[in-house]
């Protein structure tokens, strides 16, 4: 739920140090990032999200614009924040990162849980099929809601290549889907 | 290119338009059928994926962010920039320092080089002048060591002038036989200090003269070659002698020679044995001197020659009232405008007029 036109007097506040600023923002969009590092599999998501938006309090001083261009530097920095836990996981390979489908789902009742593990196995089995470059682009388009710009810059790569990868991975999925229709 | 290039999918990569991308991940339900079903799946990564943390974890991390955030804040950041310049000036330092460092030895150095260059026996100083010069640092051997003798002179000291004009006497350019010569030009130059230190008697004035045209002498010849240094040596004794046993007497010896400058446009024949039999060029005592016969008259007066004797160097810093004295009756030889301080040139340089700049 975007905060609209009151984004920039939260922003000031948030600027000022205001706790009420800093709880808006994050409530807004702790819920995409931590999703994003969970499905991209980040050791300990809500860690993550928690380090990301430390981060942007350090940064937020020195940053200009509109609530869009806000959305896409936190996804930015929740990119390599992602990509710092994924090499700290791959210096300590003792610690091995939980799976997605136990890291806390705010549940409603038994049915609805049972049918999102359901709906979660079978997404992470499509998801499977994409690379991590793939996996990555998909990831920030659907979950975070990043436009190819943002995208692109939050992986550092340019705009094709984005688009290239974005296309490369949605065959892949429909190819697995298909599969899963011929063979279930 | 890809893995997926082999699949039966592939199609998709020809029959998907970049918009219809676009419209899937944005959401909306795009036109192309094939993609209705992967609309439904991204639909469905999204709204499973999307993960609210507790609401305690959110006040959580607010309240850091907001701490964060205030003790960031523009007042502080501008001081962390200040800061920051200093720290610049910080990583800098050893450099600075070093510069900084090597410019003030080297300034001093300079500075104690040109102080001492200019220093005179006695002076604090002075030691470090001999030692810059053995290095080859504002070394003018000889030039200096006479200089330094003036500097004596004037000050009254004549007897140590002489003694440092021995050390002007350089031995590093002489041959054997040249060096015995200049030996006993110093070792009489050194006896002439040390015995007129002692006499009380002595015209001090007079003195004085005769130390100077000494010295100058010593500046104007001092560059000789071969056969000419040895005479240069010679010569040199002979007026330190004089000096010597002038100290007992008021008086000009008898035997005292006149100098006789028969060639006075060449300073190289200064050496050459003249008609006279070489002898030194001392000053008589004053009011019976003659007139000198000085740089600037061109060639020596011819009738001087058969009268009481024509004294080469008489004329010194000090000693423009004896030469006034000395010049009655004569050409104006002796007159102060000619006789730069120093003195005047000796023989056989008549053409010299300055001797600090005077070399044959």
């Amino acid at each position: 739920m975007p905060l609209g036109p009151d984004f920039d007097s939260v922003l000031g506040a948030a600027k000022a140090g205001a706790d009420w600023a800093w709880a808006l923002l994050y409530r807004d969009l702790a819920g995409p990032i931590t999703g994003y590092l969970a499905s991209r599999r980040a050791p300990s998501p809500e860690d993550v999200a928690a380090e990301t938006f430390l981060q942007v309090a350090r940064g937020i001083h020195g940053f200009e614009g509109d609530e869009a261009a806000f959305r896409s530097w936190v996804f930015v920095i929740a990119h390599r924040r992602l990509i710092d836990a994924r090499r700290k996981v791959m210096r300590e390979p003792n610690l091995v990162a939980l799976p997605i489908d136990e890291s806390g789902y705010q549940g409603g009742n038994v049915e609805t849980e049972a049918m999102d593990r359901l709906v979660t196995a079978e997404l992470e089995q499509a998801l499977g099929a994409l690379t991590d470059d793939q996996h990555d682009v998909l990831a920030l388009r659907v979950i975070a809601n990043l436009t190819l710009e943002e995208t692109a810059d939050a992986v550092g790569k340019r705009v094709g290549a984005v688009k290239a990868l974005q296309r490369r991975g949605l065959t892949a999925l429909r190819t697995h889907l298909d599969q899963g229709r011929v063979s279930p | 290119m890809s893995r997926f290039d082999d699949y039966p999918g592939d199609m998709f990569a020809t029959t998907v338009t970049d918009e219809d991308i676009e419209l899937l991940l944005a959401g909306s339900a795009p036109a192309n059928q094939e993609l209705a079903e992967l609309a439904a799946f991204v639909d469905l990564i999204r709204a499973t994926s999307v993960q609210m943390p507790s609401e305690s974890q959110i006040v959580e991390v607010a309240s850091q962010a907001a701490t964060i955030a205030r003790s960031t804040a523009p007042s502080t950041g501008a001081r962390r920039r200040v800061r920051s310049r200093a720290r610049v000036w910080w990583r800098w330092r050893p450099q600075v320092a070093l510069t900084l460092g090597a410019v003030l030895v080297t300034f001093t150095f300079a500075g104690v080089a040109t102080a001492s260059n200019n220093a005179a026996p006695g002076d604090a100083l002075y030691a470090i002048d001999l030692a810059l010069e053995r290095i080859g640092i504002g070394a003018g051997h000889v030039e200096e060591r006479l200089d330094e003798a003036n500097a004596l002179l004037s000050s009254g000291k004549t007897d140590l002038a002489l003694a440092h004009a021995a050390q002007a006497i350089d031995l590093s350019t002489a041959d054997s036989d040249e060096v015995a010569a200049l030996e006993e030009a110093k070792a009489a130059l050194i006896e002439a200090a040390e015995l007129i230190d002692a006499g009380p008697g002595t015209d001090a004035l007079l003195m004085h003269e005769n130390v100077s045209a000494l010295l100058v002498f010593i500046h104007e010849n001092h560059q000789m070659t071969g056969v000419d240094k040895k005479e240069f040596g010679q010569r040199v004794a002979a007026l330190a002698r004089e000096i010597s046993t002038q100290q007992d007497t008021t008086g000009p010896p008898d035997e005292v020679e006149v100098d006789e400058p028969e060639d006075p446009g060449r300073a190289g024949d200064v050496g050459e044995p003249a008609k006279s039999e070489p002898g030194p060029p001392v000053n008589v005592p004053r009011g019976e001197s003659p007139p000198a016969n000085n740089a600037g008259n061109g060639n020596p007066e011819p009738e001087n020659r058969g009268e009481t004797g024509n004294p080469t160097a008489t004329t010194s810093p000090g000693s423009n009232q004896g030469g006034g004295s000395a010049g009655t009756g004569g050409p104006p030889a002796g007159s102060p405008s000619e006789t730069a301080p120093g003195g005047s040139p000796p023989a056989g340089s008549p053409s010299e007029t300055a001797p600090g700049k005077g070399k044959p």
